[in-house]
């Protein structure tokens, strides 16, 4: 009868992470069956990050620069973790129309040059201390504001480029983190496979 | 072309993997039959294309999809939720797969999946009984045909997939929806709870909401492992938790050793033999080889999906069946009905702040049927501008607020600070509404498109008319008045005019009815007009309730199992 018992919490969690053995020979299989399953997708996307086909180093390095700034390192990593860089090369290749493509790049040039005007010694936006990397942005935010005025952004692909720059690369870095290992595991306290389903916890348990 | 004739003789062939084609080949393998199911598209090995612990960092496009793939090779498809970055592959391929639109008709959205397992892989996993509400409705007020069954008749059918699939439901004791053979529900959050107890209160017990019933195990049964909460089912299940043909019954049926399954075989038409009057076998295109390969059979199960398998019936023309094979009554690729849904409403509810939920369920609530109900609740239930009924699919979460973040001015420790926590709870209700059965609503054969294997195309005509129109208003006013019952805030109705074809609950195209002159099946889903081919797929539906269907195709089809072979042991096939 015991297998046809709901399975308690500390037994489904050792199910899920560690194959333990179980009583019953499909369950057995299952369990190693999930195993394979996981590691088969997880060998096609681990190791290196893929490099990077349409940003130059140092453009991936002023996004990256950028998306930490807008969401730091706190007690938990910043987007500076989160290889935006790497997404934004993804979209740029395969995903992006060609004029949000061409927006986006041309912007983002735009941008790191007005921080080389700002600051001629430096190695434009990258290399600027934090306050003067949140100056450039706020003053960003702030154009970003006038030209939308009023409108909200819009993620339709068709639409992404008519959206002001601050706040593409903001979008682009929210996205991006929410989505990535660091954000979703450390911020949002993700796990893949819960085990359980627990209807009504305490918010600061969750 | 190459022409290659299979010189085995089957017991029965059953075309489709899907939800029904699995049960069809689950039951007749276990009466002994010698079975082979036949399934347009590949293979699907769960270790290898299954990705539901696949997360989104480890996908390309984080699941904003392959866009520009989807936008040339899946123009349709891709409007499904279900077509994602990781469920994607196991939907057709639109060019490959073309149908048209009738003139004067609306769009008509045909999602569909080709693979071994078929939309079972991907469905919602709701699994509702249907009653006598629903069996007697056309009887009731005229539209359509009578069904030539009852719920009694269903009753035991119900009870026989139901003990195999492992439903998690709750009985609530309501005439309009059967309880079953339920497994522990799946529990409500505690303000779904709470909404249950005021919406019994509000509306005396006539408004009840339910855990969704669905196709999950909540422990482990018959072999399979009870559900681990990851929450995005369509991408397979490794644990086996949620019923689809290749979790469940396709494993059952190949247990028996009496199971043949060939992927890759686009059926083209049914091959009648006019002396002895039966189908005697399948002509079918191998999709790698391009080869035309016959198969035989004594029993033909046509469980290919309710417009190809009118298209089927269709393109299989004699001399007797000049307009499609079984088709003497010229009802096949009439009465094509769907659900409307897509509306509703929703709003905000204050309290149980602190609380939240722990797991990603793979459900939520379910709010059946209170309008035009029969009986001695008929009178206070009736509706002038309407008839027949609709149900709610509804639940209360608390949404993540860094969604709504790029809304929010600023970016810094601050701001990634304000994006923590959870909104407040929001309860939606979306309605399934009941689609009036009408013969214009139709499937035809297009005269010159055809598919990738030249195989002439699916034409789709239809359209909602003034009755879906009028229940789309009731659904957002009653959604709205149970909300301001419970004191909600932020109330919004929404109306996105659903199109034909996208609830994915296409039906009747092949109905069962009491007459061979205006139906194409009798009551055990067996042609009228040849014997030995049984239709159990949504085509065989002569209305369209107004819950899931799925559940209801599973028990007619083990139904029609169980009476094929009798007959055939009779020597009546």
């Amino acid at each position: 009868m015991a297998c046809f018992e709901p399975i308690g919490r500390r037994r489904a969690l050792q199910v899920i992470g560690g194959a333990a053995a179980l009583p019953l020979l499909p369950e057995e299989l299952f369990a190693n069956a999930h195993l394979a399953h996981v590691h088969l997708h997880r060998q096609e996307t681990d190791g290196e990050p893929a490099p990077l086909t349409v940003l130059t180093g140092h453009q991936a390095s002023t996004l990256n620069a950028m998306a930490e700034r807008i969401l730091p390192t706190m007690d938990t990593p910043g987007a500076g973790d989160a290889e935006i860089p790497g997404f934004v090369d993804r979209l740029l290749e395969g995903w992006l129309p060609d004029p949000a493509r061409d927006h986006l790049l041309a912007e983002l040039d735009r941008f790191d040059a007005r921080a080389r005007e700002r600051h001629p010694d430096g190695d434009g936006f990258v290399g600027l201390t934090e306050s003067a990397q949140d100056e450039l942005l706020t003053e960003a935010q702030d154009e970003a504001l006038a030209q939308r005025d009023g409108r909200a952004f819009s993620r339709n692909p068709n639409r992404l480029h008519e959206q002001p720059f601050f706040d593409l690369v903001k979008w682009l870095t929210l996205f991006g983190y929410y989505t990535s290992e660091a954000g979703m595991k450390s911020e949002l306290g993700y796990r893949i496979v819960p085990g359980r389903w627990d209807p009504c916890v305490d918010i600061e348990d969750a | 072309m190459v022409q290659i004739i299979e010189r085995k003789v089957w017991d029965a062939i059953v075309i489709g993997s899907g939800v029904t084609g699995g049960w069809a080949a689950k039951e007749l393998t276990e009466k002994g039959l010698e079975t082979l199911v036949l399934e347009a598209g590949p293979p699907v090995v769960p270790e290898r294309d299954y990705s539901e612990h696949t997360p989104p960092w480890q996908m390309p496009y984080r699941g904003l999809r392959d866009r520009k793939r989807q936008a040339e090779r899946q123009p349709v498809q891709s409007r499904a939720a279900a077509c994602d970055e990781w469920s994607g592959k196991f939907f057709v391929d639109d060019i490959d797969n073309p149908y048209s639109i009738g003139e004067d008709s609306q769009e008509f959205l045909w999602i569909r999946a080709r693979v071994v397992g078929g939309r079972s892989l991907l469905w919602g996993r709701q699994s509702y009984r249907w009653s006598d509400l629903d069996f007697g409705a056309n009887a009731r007020d005229g539209y359509g045909t009578d069904w030539p069954i009852r719920y009694r008749d269903l009753a035991p059918w119900y009870d026989h997939v139901e003990s195999f699939v492992g439903i998690a439901g709750q009985a609530e004791n309501m005439p309009q929806l059967p309880d079953g053979q339920f497994l522990p529900p799946i529990a409500q959050t505690c303000m779904e709870e709470r909404v249950r107890e005021d919406l019994d209160r509000a509306f005396g017990g006539t408004r009840r909401f339910t855990p969704a019933r669905v196709a999950v195990l909540t422990r482990h049964h018959n072999g399979r492992r009870a559900c681990h909460y990851c929450g995005i089912c369509r991408r397979g299940c490794i644990s086996r938790s949620y019923f689809s043909s290749l979790n469940a019954t396709l494993p059952a049926a190949e247990e028996t050793g009496k199971l043949t399954v060939r992927p890759n075989s686009v059926v083209y038409n049914l091959i009648h033999d006019e002396q002895r009057d039966r189908v005697s076998g399948v002509h079918l295109i191998d999709a790698e080889s391009n080869e035309s390969v016959e198969v035989h059979g004594r029993l033909v199960f046509l469980c290919a999906s309710t417009i190809e398998s009118a298209r089927i019936l269709l393109n299989s023309r004699t001399q007797r069946f000049s307009e499609g094979l079984a088709n003497s009554s010229g009802q096949v690729g009439r009465n094509l009905m769907d659900h409307i849904f897509q509306v509703g409403a929703n709003g905000n509810l204050d309290g149980l702040e602190d609380k939240t939920t722990f797991g990603r369920r793979p459900n939520s609530c379910y709010l059946p049927r209170f309008v035009n109900l029969d009986g001695d609740r008929a009178e206070a239930t009736r509706e002038k501008d309407f008839l027949r009924g609709f149900g709610y699919q509804c639940g209360a979460r608390r949404p993540t607020t860094w969604q709504s973040g790029i809304g929010q001015p600023g970016f810094g420790a601050d701001y990634k600070a304000s994006l923590r926590g959870l909104g407040p709870w929001r309860l939606n209700f979306t309605g399934f509404g009941e689609n009036l059965p009408n013969p214009d609503n139709r499937v035809t054969i297009d005269p010159e498109l055809v598919d990738r294997w030249g195989i002439p195309a699916a034409r789709i005509t239809m359209n909602y008319g003034e009755n879906e129109a009028a229940m789309r208003e009731s659904i957002q006013t009653r959604a709205a008045e149970m909300l301001e019952a419970l004191g909600a805030k932020n109330i919004r109705t929404f109306n996105r005019n659903s199109l034909p074809g996208f609830a994915i609950h296409e039906m009747g195209t092949a109905r069962m009815g009491l007459d061979p002159a205006t139906s194409v099946l009798n009551g055990w889903c067996q042609s009228w007009d040849v014997p030995n081919l049984f239709i159990t797929d949504g085509a065989a539906m002569a209305s369209s309730a107004c819950q899931n269907p799925s559940l209801t195709y599973m028990a007619l089809t083990a139904r029609a199992c169980d009476y094929a072979v009798r007959q055939m042991r009779r020597l009546e096939l």
